[in-house]
């Protein structure tokens, strides 16, 4: 009983402290913007491509082209289906 | 609408591609931050997920989020999505990509789907102000067209995305589902 009083005052306490100390703790607080991957995510995830290549530098969001190469820019108009008419009967 | 770089003349199609994008599972509690602000109408509910905001069911009209301080650090002048000196718009990409992370803010070191997360493969058809590139395109508008769906989440999938055929196996999917520019001006 003692030990959980003494846990439930200094947790508290040691997070305030760690705060504080700005130490950040992986998992922890608020995602932070890494400019690495230019993602949000908390320090130490593991998906973050910095310092490692990965399959991930071929497959950043929106690049569709090589480097160095331009993109096409077009613009396009669904095709409209035509509405099937049914066919008109014609009086003997 | 600003055409301003697009080309002046219409071609009749729309363009199709494959990507990933994130199931979020139910009954987990959203990432609370400032940079997920857009994700507070939906606090509980399941949703379907790209890269900075969820895909409603049905056709999507892109507008890009750097104009959005809040939500991204690239804070740039207000433009209609794609831009040209910009990465916005709904993309995807000729071939299967391999599968990365679009949706930060969560905690990944316990596993996705511990976290809520569900990454699901699936062909996007796109239209309007397009960009087209050898890898892939980004384009203005974009409806979900199929996905493949892990077993236990088919009926999730389909009810969040009705329009959509679900599929069981990759192969399946390819097969009925070819990239490119489809129409009169299919190559």
């Amino acid at each position: 009983m003692t030990g959980w009083v003494i846990l439930a005052a200094v947790l508290p306490l040691a997070g305030f402290g760690l705060l504080l100390l700005r130490i950040r703790v992986p998992g922890l607080g608020p995602p932070s913007y890494c400019g690495t991957c230019e993602f949000y995510h908390h320090v130490g995830w593991k998906g973050c491509r910095k310092g490692k290549g990965s399959d991930m530098e071929e497959v950043r969001a929106g690049k569709i082209t090589e480097d160095g190469e331009d993109e096409e820019p077009l613009i396009l108009v669904p095709p409209v289906e035509e509405p099937i008419e049914a066919p008109v009967e014609v009086p003997a | 609408m600003n055409n301003r770089g697009f080309s002046d003349s219409l071609i009749t199609g729309t363009v199709i591609g494959y990507r990933w994008w994130d199931l979020w599972l139910p009954g987990f509690p959203r990432p609370a931050s400032l940079f997920h602000s857009l994700y507070f109408s939906l606090p509980l509910r399941p949703f379907v997920s790209g890269a900075w905001a969820p895909w409603l069911p049905g056709d999507n009209h892109a507008i890009c989020l750097r104009s959005f301080p809040e939500i991204n650090y690239q804070v740039r002048e207000p433009h209609s999505s794609p831009g040209i000196t910009c990465n916005c718009g709904f993309w995807a990409f000729w071939n299967r990509p391999p599968y990365w992370r679009t949706a930060p803010g969560v905690n990944l070191d316990a596993g996705l789907e511990e976290a809520g997360v569900m990454p699901v493969l699936g062909v996007a058809e796109g239209w309007g102000r397009t960009f087209r590139g050898s890898l892939g395109f980004r384009c203005e508008y974009a409806k979900i067209t199929a996905l493949l769906a892990p077993p236990a989440y088919k009926g999730l999938l389909s009810e969040l995305q009705p329009q959509a055929m679900i599929y069981t196996t990759p192969a399946a999917l390819f097969a009925e589902h070819p990239s490119g520019l489809t129409g009169n001006n299919a190559e």
